[in-house]
């Protein structure tokens, strides 16, 4: 388990824009993080975390698996909520790499809150060497 | 909310508005330190707060289909973003470079299609 703190060094985002607090499970090709929605979350909309704050923290998840590397997104094939996170909930979210290409990973994440899976989103992340920031 | 603070629309006409960033805003400190860009997950919020303008009610994306990045965007750079209606509920979103009346046409940014619930109709 990775503790906050110990997060950033798994990630390139920093504060404000971390959508991970911490790391419950780490292999190669799979991630589980949690993340609890804050009054300063910068994506926050009328007290929920819309598609656009689920999507960054599938996304940070991703880049937990890049190993400290940049990872950006370079497309979303699909995404679906099925229902928005509220302020002070934790949604968990588990990234799994189903093809790997290049520098190209394509990920699947399920996000969800107390077991109830809420959104499903399959990106593709393009990663690039980020060695001098290590 | 991003607007008026991460971003400002400076133009708006026919389902196409131009935007320019707030490169002092905290995001870009994060996103990334160094080297900072538009977050591709902020591109999504932008469109789902502008798609309530053009509808005038308020929207929020429910669904993503096709979401593809071209290019990174600078701080520094201005934007247009087109959000066209295509189904009941369903809108077409292209970012690109500004159209300008020069030669040089608009680059695709970035593109996607979004299903909407309009949260006037809904509880959560």
């Amino acid at each position: 388990m990775v503790e906050q703190g110990g997060i950033l060094s798994h990630i390139s985002q920093r504060p404000p824009f971390v959508f991970i607090d911490t790391i419950e499970y780490l292999s190669k090709k799979n991630a589980r993080t949690h993340f609890t929605i804050i009054e300063d979350c910068p994506m926050l909309s009328n007290g929920i975390l819309p598609l656009a704050g689920i999507m960054e923290n599938a996304a940070q998840t991703c880049s937990v698996l890049a190993g400290g590397n940049i990872a950006y997104i370079g497309a979303v094939k699909q995404m679906e909520v099925m229902r928005f996170p509220h302020l002070g909930e934790t949604v968990c979210t588990e990234a799994r790499v189903v093809q790997e290409m290049l520098n190209i990973s394509l990920i699947e994440c399920v996000t969800s809150i107390h077991d109830e899976m809420i959104a499903t989103t399959t990106l593709k992340i393009a990663i690039i060497e980020n060695n001098a920031t290590r | 909310m991003l607007r008026d603070s991460f971003y400002n629309i400076l133009q708006d006409s026919q389902n196409t508005y131009t935007i320019c960033f707030n490169a002092c805003h905290p995001i870009f400190a994060g996103h990334f330190p160094e080297h900072p860009v538009v977050p591709g997950a902020c591109l999504v919020q932008i469109a789902e707060e502008l798609a309530e303008i053009a509808y005038g009610y308020p929207v929020r994306f429910s669904a993503i289909r096709d979401l593809k990045f071209r290019q990174p965007i600078l701080p520094d750079q201005y934007v247009a973003v087109n959000i066209v209606k295509i189904a009941e509920s369903v809108c077409s979103v292209q970012f690109t470079t500004p159209i300008t009346d020069s030669l040089m046409s608009a680059q695709l940014i970035a593109s996607f299609k979004a299903k909407f619930i309009n949260t006037n109709n809904i509880k959560y």
